[in-house]
């Protein structure tokens, strides 16, 4: 038998870091009892700012003005936050009036209806808004915009334009990369529910960690540099999670999945950088921006220093690509209050507004900050990524100052096997896909 | 790989497919045998070629797939389809054995299993240890910037292990892979802004004084380093671990706690007895603690945090048995001690005033006996009674010794008198009184007019402060002692002639 000489890849590096996740930590806050208009204040004042700096380049001739300073009949700008008043929407106190089951009350449908209409707001007052130039379809609670139009006899205020603040500027991306890079993206792998297949997952790991092909793939898999996970890693059985303690048997129900995940991610770890972000189902806070996962979940895997339990939403750079993500939550709400044609609109659309997540802290949860509103974007991402979609999908938009984004839904793994994989060289993504159907004919 | 040497493994692979009915994945392979994947595919490929007979074989296809041209899919086939599935790959794709088992079971992902706790078995053992699974050995890939931080020292996990013949091999191929950026980036590395680089740093300087591991570091070297590594970083590991290595010492400590609560006559005994067969048995496991494997590798800190734990745990115990010492012999009764659990439980190893409050605590129930039993040790009583005004004066740590060099001058000068009266509702009351030598009772008597009960007034008023001062700490031991202790004390005049004496209600000669 021949002894041939195994070509072992050297894996690629590159440089990484996150500290644009500082501003999504909440160890430094301080709650007072205050409430969430200081966060709704804050988001107004820097956005109005923006605004206004938009304003005479959009409709130089118009004065902006306040809401309680409109007059009958006199075009001007307004800027405010929207509030989207809606018939169906569920109401706090119905979670009380029926039994407390395990199950959410609130089932996940849309609630839209054709009443639905959108109202401006600022510090001064309210203002109703008429007129089709403002879908309420397309807008939600929390979104804050310039608006161009009248009041009309009927105390409404009838929009005939509308000015959204708009792609953020953009760092320039480092055009010399020459060689092919990519960041691995997935989500939803939900270990420990019933439909999740280990072994779809330990293709992945194996693929990524070079075990897996031949020596040419080995190749392909030392070009990744880096694995995000987007969320929904866990998934542990509804009925355990009652309040009620747990007999021993069921602890074990609960610790297998996270010694589980432990162990696949130290596999991962001990080859490539890994950030894993928390989501829904995880065990982590439940208002947004959520807390890293605590690293004493992992002891096998916190040793590494590839590995990083970070927050939802996440940034960070790659060889100064900016990645921005969520784990869903924001799209899914999005996907509640409003109606697009796909995932990727609302995507798109949260990227225009600016914000992560309008619709917090209407109805997603979220963190009562004083000061700031952390999930305004101000710098524009090259990737920006959403976890936990129905299916993948991707697509580049182009601001209007040059901007250029790759938005990404990237699909649950346990129900797609399908992960995605970013090249940083030209931001073109691909899937990568695992199947462990063995047909026997 | 010798000839013989393969032929061995062929046979191996024979009997754990046929005989045990295992499913032999190439990965499972690779890590058992301490081959690198690519070896072992290869390895299960001749094994199909020879032995293959009546063997399932599952393989797995993976390449770019036609409809999809650059996306990357793997799946995994069966002999019989695999042509089949081999036609949706375009182009150039790779086909190997993913696995071999006697029969492919229905639910695809069983064959995952045996892999799987392989990949447990190898994750369990202590962190120290560096194996295949967590040095990620025997793929095509290798990292050399991975770091694996063990519990203070720092190693890398470096270019995975092969066969000592593929070395030159592997060192020529990886230069050859080496490209221009990557010297450069290795510099840099992955900047994390967040605490984990405080967390690296503090641990890498630690592990400065350590060692650098090279790439090749046999699992002896390792295993000899285990154990000096782990002492000499035990100190610096509490402070580098932070809350997690706090949390583990609270977990570390309840066993040790409970036990201790359980009461015994002698208090002293007990603990001595209970601290030493600990030790050893820590000592045990440190030793054996690399080579324990039913221990998770976070669960290795605990021996180390419960031995230094003990330590000061033990000194607590001999300050506490110093207490309990003294309580014991500033009183002639041994037997007394059912409070003695009460302060048992009450003092922490840590707790600075420990010593104070079992002192007293287990003076009061003393006196409270002497009482019941009415017994005339006048000299332990009053040394007891002055003790225990003393330390309630100064509140502070209170040195026994101190305490009985002053109680002892005091003691000669009172006795136990059974006096009886009327007082001024017509009611007789006969009483147990401390009367002084001095004529200091006589005045204070005088000088009572309303329904008094008890001639040493002011020692039973300052009773009675001292009962109230010490009724919430103690409860009902100071209403007894209070009553107990009339008359006893020379102190301020404090006079409350308008409240009675609640031992009346306890006493009827």
């Amino acid at each position: 038998m021949e002894i041939d000489s195994e070509k072992i890849h050297e894996r690629k590096q590159s440089d990484y870091n996150s500290l644009q996740d500082e501003r999504f930590e909440i160890q430094k806050e301080m709650y007072r009892g205050q409430q969430y208009s200081q966060i709704y204040f804050a988001r107004l004042h820097l956005m109005r700012t923006l605004l206004y700096s938009l304003a005479p380049t959009w409709k130089s001739h118009l004065p902006v003005c306040k809401v309680l300073g409109l007059e009958k009949g006199k075009e001007c700008i307004i800027v405010g936050t929207l509030f989207k008043h809606m018939k169906l929407k569920p109401c706090v106190l119905d979670e009380y009036s029926k039994e407390r089951s395990v199950t959410p009350l609130v089932k996940p449908h849309n609630f839209m209806h054709p009443d639905d209409n959108l109202i401006l707001e600022d510090e001064s007052g309210r203002v109703k808004l008429a007129g089709s130039a403002l879908s309420p379809a397309i807008y939600v609670t929390g979104v804050v915009v310039a608006l161009h139009g009248k009041e009309t006899n009927a105390g409404e205020f009838f929009v005939e334009d509308v000015l959204e603040a708009g792609l953020p500027p953009q760092i320039e991306r480092p055009i010399d990369l020459q060689e092919d890079k990519y960041v691995v993206l997935l989500s939803g792998l939900c270990i420990g529910s019933k439909s999740a297949n280990p072994l779809q997952f330990q293709l992945l790991v194996d693929h990524i960690t070079g075990h897996l092909g031949d020596e040419e793939e080995q190749g392909l898999a030392a070009q990744i540099v880096h694995v995000v996970i987007a969320g929904n890693s866990f998934e542990f059985p509804r009925k355990l999670i009652n309040g009620q303690n747990l007999a021993s048997k069921d602890q074990s129900t609960l610790y297998e999945p996270i010694k589980e995940l432990d162990i696949m991610l130290s596999q991962i770890a001990a080859g490539v950088s890994v950030d894993i972000m928390p989501g829904t189902n995880d065990p982590a806070n439940f208002a947004l921006p959520q807390q890293p996962l605590n690293r004493c979940l992992f002891p096998g895997s916190s040793p590494y220093n590839t590995f990083r339990s970070c927050t939802n939403p996440h940034s960070f750079d790659v060889d100064n690509i900016r990645f921005l993500g969520t784990s869903g939550q924001n799209i899914d709400d999005l996907g509640k209050y409003s109606e697009a044609k796909s995932k990727l609109d609302f995507v798109e659309r949260t990227l225009r507004w600016r914000h992560l997540a309008p619709t917090a802290p209407n109805t997603l949860g979220c963190y009562p900050f004083t000061d700031r509103d952390p999930f305004l974007i101000e710098t524009c991402p090259h990737v920006y990524f959403v976890g936990n979609q129905d299916k993948y999908d991707n697509r580049l938009i182009k601001g209007s100052e040059g901007q250029l984004v790759r938005l990404i839904c990237i699909p649950k793994f346990c129900e797609t096997g399908i992960a995605v994989a970013v090249n940083l060289r030209n931001l073109e993504c691909h899937t990568l896909s695992f199947s462990t159907q063995i047909n026997q004919s | 790989m010798t000839h013989t040497e393969t032929l061995n493994l062929l046979d191996e692979i024979e009997s754990l497919v046929s005989d045990q009915l295992q499913v032999v994945s190439y990965k499972w392979l690779s890590r058992n045998f301490s081959l690198s994947s690519n070896t072992a595919k290869r390895l299960l490929k001749d094994f199909i070629e020879k032995h293959g007979k009546g063997l399932e074989v599952v393989y797995i296809v993976s390449g770019l797939l036609k409809n999809g041209p650059s996306d990357y899919h793997a799946r995994l086939a069966s002999s019989t389809e695999l042509p089949e599935v081999e036609k949706e790959f375009n182009g150039k794709y790779s086909v190997h054995i993913y696995s071999v088992q006697a029969s492919i079971p229905m639910d695809p992902a069983a064959i995952w299993n045996t892999e799987f706790v392989q990949a447990e078995e190898l994750f369990r053992q202590p962190s120290a240890t560096d194996n295949c699974l967590k040095g990620n050995s025997f793929c095509g890939v290798s990292n050399s910037c991975v770091k694996r931080n063990i519990e203070g020292a720092t190693e890398n996990v470096t270019a995975p292990r092969t066969e000592s013949v593929r070395t030159t091999g592997q060192s020529k191929s990886s230069s050859n892979f080496q490209n221009s950026t990557v010297p450069s980036n290795q510099g840099k590395n992955f900047q994390h802004s967040s605490s984990n680089v405080g967390h690296q740093a503090k641990s890498e300087s630690i592990a400065a004084p350590a060692k650098n591991r090279s790439a090749k570091s046999s699992l002896d070297k390792e295993k000899a380093f285990h154990v000096p590594a782990n002492k000499k970083n035990g100190q610096g590991e509490k402070s580098v671990t932070g809350t997690g290595g706090l949390l583990k010492n609270m977990w570390g400590r309840v066993p040790v706690k409970t036990e201790d609560d359980s009461p015994t006559v002698d208090v002293k005994n007990h603990i001595t007895n209970h601290s030493e067969p600990q030790k050893p048995s820590h000592d045990a496991d440190k030793k054996g603690g690399s080579d324990d494997e039913t221990r998770d590798a976070n669960f290795m800190r605990a021996p180390k945090d419960n031995r230094k734990r003990k330590v000061i745990f033990d000194f607590s115990d001999d300050e506490y048995e110093d207490v309990i010492s003294l309580a014991s012999h500033s009183s002639p009764k041994v037997n007394s001690r059912p409070d003695v659990e009460l302060s048992s439980e009450d003092s922490g190893p840590e707790k600075p005033d420990a010593d104070v409050s079992p002192e007293i605590k287990s003076e009061e129930p003393e006196a409270s006996k002497e009482d019941r039993q009415n017994t005339a040790s006048v000299d332990a009583s009053t040394t007891l009674s002055t003790e225990k005004i003393q330390a309630i004066g100064s509140e502070a740590e209170v040195n026994p010794s101190k305490r009985r060099t002053t109680a002892v001058p005091s003691s000669p000068k009172r006795k136990k008198v059974l006096k009886s009266r009327i007082d001024d509702r017509g009611r007789e009351v006969t009483e147990v009184v401390w009367e002084e030598t001095e004529t200091n009772a006589k005045k204070k008597e005088d000088t009572n007019t309303s329904k008094k009960l008890d001639d040493g007034k002011t020692a039973n008023a300052v009773n009675r402060a001292v009962a109230q001062k010490k009724s919430p700490a103690i409860g009902n031991t100071a209403a007894t002692n209070a009553g107990g202790k009339a008359g006893s004390k020379k102190g301020g005049n404090v006079k409350d002639p308008k409240q009675g004496n609640i031992m009346s209600f306890f006493k009827k000669v």
